[in-house]
């Protein structure tokens, strides 16, 4: 018990403690920082990376962009760049996959919220509106994903992933498997039901006289009779894609084969609403399903039973949104969304471009689609087809694993700063922060001191104050005066103390002194103030009084 | 004399101008990146660049410093003179240089000052010179030399110390009491310096001995090394009549009253001058003092005893509360029979007091106790109502009167009464 005891009382000693805080204050940070290293240790899998050549990656589209005399770059911040961007309506901000979140703060909501304390997962709130902002100035997205972080930009747009896997019982790519589906679409351009055909709007397909020649590269336009001649692919520029130099030919269709990799689809409800200007272009077929219960199965539903079937075909899943209606101005903002993350890998956008898939891939449309828009979104102003130099495609590269050591971090510490001066709640915390930090630099920081020699011995070495009031006693009075009346007459202790009362009285022979001496009883401060002043007199010699 | 070579490197502490700067820089810079205004953005880069271009361009010096004082040991209000002499080794300029000299809090300054701002080229020398009083005993140090280093714009500042330290002992005041002393009965009993047919440093020749290694050339007989071939030295008689122990009460209860009036402070100037002036007479000296201990010093006399006796003093300290008794019963054996003993004690506090005396005076000793009055010394400090006070009084002549008693020579010596004035008072006692 006594070990016990001692043991506790040691566990609660300021030294143990103090030495217990530091002990878990650096375990603290252990902690977190293995939590941090552990991102880095543990291979990421970098997909879907404008700069990578894997199967996976977007490395052959952005060489063939590259090629065609556009500019790319990569955004590994924030999409909040995008308001930095002179010319919005000659770019394109291609977004393929959103891999994973990242940190963000409340924001203003600018309404009768003030503020919002929740973000929903993948972009911020403040980087989807840059992104509508920049649809809204003219700006291309293209937005492929299915099953990310994307769906709180769709939405912003009015459109809403359905976040299950679509199957198609026939359309899929039968020399690879039933994870590759085919969305076939034979009029991309009729928009609506009753729209007709806007492939005017694509200047790679723009041909007003029905001549065979677009529109750039026709001498006369509206003349179907004067044919050009001598058309080579060099000429074609963005349009190269849709010429065959073999044949001097164009291709106007108006048509694409696209070959996704474990789709998704997007919700039926809101895929299609021309009055949003949002048109479902690209459908599942008929046997095409949802795997709405997710068990990887076609499951046809029983609702008595209680078993929920998979809902079945058609489903969109490629629709475009446009900021004008129709897409008819050639600047205006307008949103590709792909329910499929993959449709521009290297392996289904140009097989030959990774060996290991060269002959296995089906021939698909998903370059000429890719390639339609970057012209459709690139070449305005009807003059030439070669993009402008203001052209430039920007690659998201925020929301992907990157496959260097530190490039996370370097892309974290990236979109920090660029988020904490465009996000305005961002910004106040870090006006506040300077400002504290201005402030504690003020408070805290001081100039060394100025060196002066200071004399300093005041120093009082103080008695027991508690005694005067004891000094103040009778009894200590009384024995006061009775060790006078004893020196006085030279007695030892013992001889005092035996002295007779009678005798002690004549060696005093005062009577108040005699009477202050037997009497003891409660005396007044004056009367103790005589008796002291007689006692002083009492006994004294001439020698006394000399000194 | 302290000589050292302190050198500069690197810079070490921001100042306060330089942490506003760094972080108004800052500060412009993250605002410029907010509003999207590279001019702000300039300004704060200029002042990042301005700070780092000062830390990089640091100076460095390399100083001679050199200190001399004019004396080490002295008595108790005595001045002392210091000069440092600052020379530049290095090829630069010093730039904004401050140097100051650390002199202890209870020294003085009497004349110039410790301190120094200079900017000295390539070779050059700056002296500084003060002078400092001594008010308190003691031992003290003068010194680290402080140096500091600020750079032209005032960004950073580099401070070091010097390690050189010149260690000053302050002795007791002495007070000149032989006038005093031979009016009064004391030294009418110990008439000065008689021959002990002991052997020892004195004047009469006792005998020859032969010659030890270690005995002064001086001493030897030449005479007697001419005759028999054999070095001899003479042996001299010891001067001195007898010892005469000095008691002091450094107890705790001896720092009543101020720094400069306790009884300490009062029991080390009488218990330097009384030993002074028995030294001079070529008798030997014991110097006893009690408090957290004792420390006990044997007679001897000569100057080494002197100046060990004024250490000893100027190193004392109130603390403890040791009886008067034990330190009686411990010197006992070691005091020769008939020897005088001044004990120096406020006599408060301690109930051996009595006995202690009781048993000097039996033993044949000559006990005079010289005791400031704390009661008096603590009225300096405190307002003791008056009735208590005229108690203690009492008291005090009680516990007097019963010393003197015993036959001790007793002096109650007031705080405003002189040493001297003091001694006289024993013809009264």
């Amino acid at each position: 018990m006594t070990d016990f005891n001692a043991r506790l009382r040691r566990l609660s000693t300021p030294k143990f403690r103090r030495a217990a805080s530091i002990a878990a204050f650096w375990a603290l940070i252990g902690i977190l920082v293995l939590e941090v290293l552990q991102t880095y240790l543990v291979d990421g899998e970098t997909q879907q990376s404008a700069y990578g050549d894997d199967w996976n990656d977007l490395g052959a589209f952005r060489s063939e962009i590259n090629s065609l005399g556009v500019e790319t770059n990569a955004l590994v911040s924030s999409p909040l760049l995008l308001s930095e961007i002179d010319h919005p309506e000659e770019a394109i901000f291609v977004v393929s996959g959103v891999e994973r979140d990242t940190i963000s703060l409340p924001r203003f909501t600018g309404d009768e919220n003030v503020i919002e304390f929740t973000e929903g997962d993948g972009y911020t709130t403040s980087e989807i509106l840059a992104i509508e902002s920049f649809v809204q100035r003219g700006g291309t997205v293209i937005l492929l994903d299915d099953f990310g972080y994307s769906a709180q930009l769709a939405s912003q747009f009015g459109l809403d992933y359905s976040g299950h896997r679509l199957y198609d019982g026939q359309a899929y790519a039968h020399e690879l498997d039933y994870n590759f589906v085919w969305v076939n679409t034979s009029s991309a351009f009729n928009f609506t039901t009753n729209s007709g055909s806007l492939s005017s709007i694509n200047p790679c397909l723009k041909d007003l006289d029905k001549d065979g020649v677009i529109d750039l590269l026709d001498e006369d336009p509206l003349n179907p009779s004067v044919t050009t001649q001598g058309i080579s692919s060099d000429m074609a520029g963005l349009c190269a894609h849709r010429f065959d130099q073999a044949t001097s030919t164009w291709d106007f269709s108006e048509g694409y084969d696209i070959l996704t990799n474990g789709p998704s689809a997007f919700e039926k409800a809101t895929s299609y609403n021309p009055v949003e200007n949002r048109y479902a272009i690209g459908r599942s077929t008929l046997d095409s399903y949802l795997d709405t219960n997710d068990d990887g199965n076609l499951t046809v539903g029983f609702e008595a039973a209680g078993i929920e079937d998979d809902e079945q075909g058609p489903f969109a899943v490629y629709v475009r949104y446009c900021q004008n209606r129709l897409c008819l101005d050639s600047d205006s903002g307008r949103v590709h969304f792909v329910s499929d993350g993959s449709m521009l890998i290297n392996s289904l956008y140009s097989p030959d471009y990774v060996p290991d898939y060269s002959g296995l891939v089906p021939d698909n449309d998903n370059r000429k689609w890719a390639l339609d828009i970057i012209a459709e979104a690139l070449l305005i102003g009807n003059s030439s087809t070669e993009a402008s130099e203001n052209a430039i495609v920007i690659f998201d590269e925020s929301r992907h694993q990157q496959s260097n050591i530190g490039g996370d971090t370097y892309n974290l510490l990236y979109y920090l700063l660029i988020y904490f001066t465009n996000d305005w709640m961002a910004m106040l915390l870090l006006f506040l922060g300077l400002f504290i930090a201005l402030e504690a630099v003020l408070i805290r920081k001081e100039d060394p001191d100025d060196w002066r020699h200071v004399f300093r011995i005041i120093y009082y070495g103080f008695g027991d104050a508690r005694r005067y009031e004891y000094y103040q006693r009778p009894e200590k009075i009384r024995q006061v005066l009775l060790t006078r009346v004893r020196n006085v007459n030279a007695m030892s202790r013992e001889e005092f103390d035996a002295l007779p009362a009678a005798e002690l009285q004549k060696m005093v022979d005062d009577n108040v002194l005699t009477d202050f001496i037997f009497n003891d009883r409660r005396y007044k401060t004056d009367e103790l103030v005589g008796i002291v002043k007689r006692i002083k007199e009492w006994g004294r010699t001439e020698s006394d009084s000399g000194a | 004399m302290g000589k050292d070579r302190v050198r500069f490197g690197g810079l070490d502490m921001w100042t306060r101008k330089a942490a506003i700067m760094f972080t108004s820089g800052i500060s412009l810079i993250l605002i410029g990146m907010m509003i999207s205004n590279f001019q702000l953005m300039i300004v704060g880069l200029a002042f990042l660049s301005l700070l780092a271009i000062n830390g990089w361009v640091a100076g460095h010096s390399d100083l001679l410093i050199e200190r001399q004082t004019s004396a080490t040991n002295v008595y108790k209000g005595d001045d002392i003179v210091v000069s440092l002499t600052v020379t530049n080794k290095s090829y630069r300029r010093t730039q904004q240089l401050e140097l100051f000299d650390n002199v202890p809090h209870e020294m003085k300054m009497r004349k110039g000052i410790n301190q120094m701002r200079m900017n000295l080229g390539p070779g050059q020398t700056a002296k500084l010179r003060y002078v400092v009083r001594c008010p308190l005993r003691g031992h003290y140090t003068i010194g680290p030399v402080s140096v500091r280093y600020r750079n032209a714009f005032n960004l950073f500042v580099n401070e070091t110390k010097m390690d050189d330290r010149s260690d000053i002992t302050v002795f007791p005041q002495i007070r000149d009491i032989e006038e005093a002393l031979l009016r009064s009965d004391v030294p009418k009993m110990y008439s000065g310096a008689t021959t002990l047919k002991t052997p020892g440093p004195g004047m009469e020749f006792y005998a020859l001995r032969e010659y030890l290694p270690g005995d002064s050339f001086r001493s030897i007989n030449w005479k007697a090394l001419a005759r028999t071939g054999e070095m001899m030295v003479n042996e001299k008689t010891r001067d001195a009549v007898t010892d005469v122990f000095v008691i002091v009460d450094t107890r705790d209860v001896s720092r009543i009253g101020t720094v400069l009036k306790n009884p300490l402070e009062m029991g080390t100037v009488a218990a330097a001058s009384v030993s002074n002036y028995f030294l001079k007479r070529r008798d030997s000296v014991s110097l006893v003092t009690y408090g957290s201990r004792m420390d006990y010093l044997p007679p001897e006399t000569g100057d080494k005893q002197y100046f060990k006796i004024l250490s000893g003093l100027a190193s004392v300290e109130a603390k403890g509360s040791m009886p008067l008794q034990a330190v009686t019963n411990a010197l006992s054996p070691r005091m020769s029979r008939g020897s005088p003993v001044f004990i120096i004690s406020s006599l408060e506090g301690d109930g051996t007091t009595l006995p202690a005396i009781r048993n000097l005076s039996g033993k044949g000793h000559e006990v005079i106790v010289l005791s400031p009055s704390s009661i008096d010394l603590e009225r300096l400090v405190s307002r003791i109502p008056r009735m208590s006070y005229e108690v203690l009084k009492l008291e005090r002549q009680n516990r007097l009167t019963a010393i003197a008693g015993y036959g001790a020579k007793v002096i109650d010596w007031m705080p405003d009464v002189e040493l001297s004035q003091a001694l006289l008072q024993i013809k009264l006692g």
